[in-house]
């Protein structure tokens, strides 16, 4: 009954007029940006945190979830018509929904696309409200020690799933904690790393150097270079599928709910891999696989249901244990704080208005969408005419003027130019920034939280073997380094490294990737290294 | 051929295997020295302070990490290149564009908002983007009011106005 009553609270925060336009907005923005090359969900959240910065708590989240969840839906579209991923969770779509288009099923692939993201994005809410509860009480036990095991966990993870090798992926994580430690010491205030800098000794605004990572960096890879063609986009007649159709989706769309909300509760996971798992198992338990890669429609339905569940599920250990399981939700969370909200165990009970305001707004985010999208088809295609020059264009001003505007200072600006040309370089070698982000994050709730339970043991390690929920955690960490020491140096954790990474590639250079590509498992079939 | 051509022909291949190697370790190699100089400089911090976590040890372990990750990706295998992005490495294009970006900065808190959105944003458009007078000219200014009616109007961001303006 609680749950009911919170709930209704909730729809009170988002039914306001002000936050329906916020979804409607943030929604629409979204589908613009799965829709335009080279924009991605990440990019957008972070040069469009410090407009959030005039919107209380609850309407700020609730404008960046719409974007984040709408961009799921966007990147679909030219998928299925184009073959042209919008973002990354969406490349999987193009093997059998691009096909489907070919056979002039366009509509069916986007309408069951648009009915299972709607599914899963609806049963992930109500999962994510029934958990949130129990977790968030349970969280609210832990102390400095467990609090510092969770974000341990959480970056270990982050490695383990990484799309890119492990020392590069640990050199990000490393570059991020040192980032995170520039400024005064949390404990003797003492300043680490100014140069005798008085706006150093604030410390980096971690928003700023994430807006120069994401947007600045896109923008100088792209400068100079020409725009593709727009391709011939298919057309759509029919959107509602078949009665077969229903009856072929109706498992892939349960097992990718399922699937998407689990992958979407373990860091690192979110709705690139949790696309991907759904295709992999819809394809092995076909009776027709032959099918796969030629149109099948099972291979959007599932995979389309799971990350749209994976997005929806992985706002859950953001909100209930302060833990951001990938970039995007590293950027809530920098928008959190930036809100003066810092999102942990008791942000359920001391914030209810964010988290079950955010929650009603998911659902009728996820409605406006499947009203929206099929409609306006037509109208996200013209927009793939829209020249890289001017969205870059656009993208430098906005980006600009929104880190001045965090704290009405020039030293931001610098930071966030330096923090672009660093992630151009990092893009040129290959680098991915997401662990950076994600560790610059931790990198405080990490260092207090360490440095507090040592405080409480007198300064003896032991303290995390010798609480129940600790000893527990550090059990949890051992076994996934050995399952990771153990994939690594059996080359399986290269494999999906690699398959992520193609898909990486696919999304931003819109190369031709096959089914076979990504669910092959043969040894060497995906051993190639390549640049993104 | 001209004796130029015929050097370039002899020199640029022996050239480009020399460094590329070098090219390609270089990043492991400026992570692991830039290790190495924050590992210096937490343990002047201090690592140690009455007996517990002085506030150079946690920089001191993510510096450890950054080392131990470096000597990895140089003794790991590198990164295939394509011969494009070596002839694209770092772009005319981009030092323009990062040289526009740090006028932009001075721009702003000199003459104000809108009008340093307006010059950059045009120069962006014709000469970086290459398109053409008037749609360049017309987006920048649609960018430098949009941006000025919803920053300094709409959501009321102390930013830097131009003095012809009304805040």
């Amino acid at each position: 009954m609680d749950t009911i009553s919170d709930f209704a609270d909730g729809f009170a925060v988002a039914a306001t007029p002000t936050n329906l336009v916020l979804v409607l907005v943030g929604v629409l923005l979204g589908m613009v940006i799965g829709v335009l090359p080279g924009l991605g969900p990440t990019t957008t959240i972070a040069i469009l945190l410090p407009v959030t910065f005039a919107l209380d708590a609850p309407s700020a989240i609730i404008l960046l979830a719409g974007i984040y969840y709408g961009a799921m839906y966007g990147g679909t579209i030219t998928s299925v018509l184009v073959k042209v991923p919008g973002e990354i969770a969406s490349v999987v779509t193009t093997f059998d929904g691009h096909q489907m288009a070919r056979q002039g099923r366009a509509g069916p692939a986007l309408g069951i696309a648009a009915i299972g993201s709607f599914i899963g994005g609806i049963a992930a809410t109500f999962m994510l409200v029934l958990l949130a509860k129990p977790l968030a009480s349970f969280a609210e036990r832990f102390g400095a020690p467990e609090l510092f095991l969770v974000a341990v966990i959480g970056i270990v993870l982050v490695l383990a799933m990484g799309g890119q090798s492990l020392p590069r992926a640990g050199a990000m994580v490393a570059v991020g904690l040192i980032v995170a430690s520039v400024g005064q010491d949390p404990v003797t205030g003492s300043g680490r790393f100014t140069f005798g800098s008085l706006e150093m000794l604030g410390g980096l605004d971690l928003v700023a150097i994430a807006m120069g990572l994401f947007g600045l960096s896109e923008v100088l890879s792209n400068v100079g270079k020409g725009s593709a063609q727009t391709p011939l986009a298919a057309k759509v007649d029919g959107i509602m599928p078949n009665k077969q159709d229903f009856k072929d989706s109706a498992g892939p769309i349960a097992r990718g709910t399922v699937l998407g909300s689990l992958i979407g509760l373990v860091p690192g996971g979110g709705s690139v891999l949790a696309s991907m798992a759904s295709y992999s198992v819809e394809r092995k338990i076909s009776k027709h696989p032959e099918k796969f890669g030629h149109g099948a429609i099972e291979g959007v339905a599932g995979p389309e249901t799971a990350n749209n569940a994976g997005s929806t599920m992985s706002f859950l250990p953001l909100l209930t244990l302060g833990l951001p399981t990938g970039t995007v939700m590293a950027l809530l969370y920098g928008a959190l704080l930036l809100q003066g909200v810092t999102p942990g165990p008791t942000l359920v009970s001391e914030h209810p208005e964010i988290f079950w305001g955010v929650m009603a707004s998911m659902l009728i985010g996820n409605v406006m969408l499947l009203v929206l999208n099929l409609p306006l088809v037509g109208l996200f295609v013209q927009l793939l005419r829209v020249r890289m020059g001017i969205i870059s264009a656009v993208t430098v001003i906005v980006t600009l003027v929104g880190v001045y505007s965090l704290n009405n200072s020039m030293f931001d600006v610098v930071t966030c130019i330096i923090a672009g040309v660093v992630g151009y370089f990092m893009r040129r070698f290959g680098f991915q920034p997401g662990p950076l982000v994600l560790a610059a994050v931790l990198g405080s709730i990490l260092e207090i939280n360490l440095r507090n339970s040592l405080a409480i043991s007198d300064g003896s390690a032991s303290i995390f073997v010798t609480r129940g929920i600790s000893l527990v955690m550090v059990a949890v960490l051992v076994l996934v380094v050995i399952g990771l020491a153990s994939s690594t140096f059996r080359g399986k954790r290269k494999q999906t490294t690699e398959k992520i990474h193609d898909l990486v590639e696919a999304a931003e250079h819109e190369t031709d990737l096959t089914a076979d590509d990504l669910t092959s498992a043969e040894p060497g079939s995906t051993q190639r290294s390549r640049h993104v | 051929m001209s004796v130029k051509e015929a050097v370039v022909n002899v020199v640029k291949p022996e050239r480009a295997s020399a460094l590329e190697p070098l090219l390609r370790r270089a990043p492991g190699v400026v992570l692991g020295l830039a290790g190495l100089a924050v590992m210096g400089g937490s343990w002047r911090l201090g690592l140690t302070q009455d007996g517990s976590m002085g506030p150079g040890l946690w920089p001191f372990m993510a510096a450890v990490l950054l080392v131990v990750s470096s000597v990895g990706i140089v003794l790991g295998p590198v990164e295939e290149r394509d011969a494009e992005d070596d002839a694209t490495f770092f772009p005319p294009a981009a030092i323009a564009a990062i040289v526009a970006m740090a006028a932009f900065a001075a721009l702003l808190t000199t003459i104000g908002i809108t009008t340093s959105i307006a010059l950059v944003s045009l120069f962006w458009l014709k000469v970086l983007a290459g398109e053409k007078w008037l749609l360049s000219v017309v987006m920048s200014l649609v960018l430098a009011i949009v941006i000025y009616f919803l920053f300094i109007q709409v959501l009321d961001i102390p930013l830097p106005v131009d003095a012809f303006l009304p805040r």
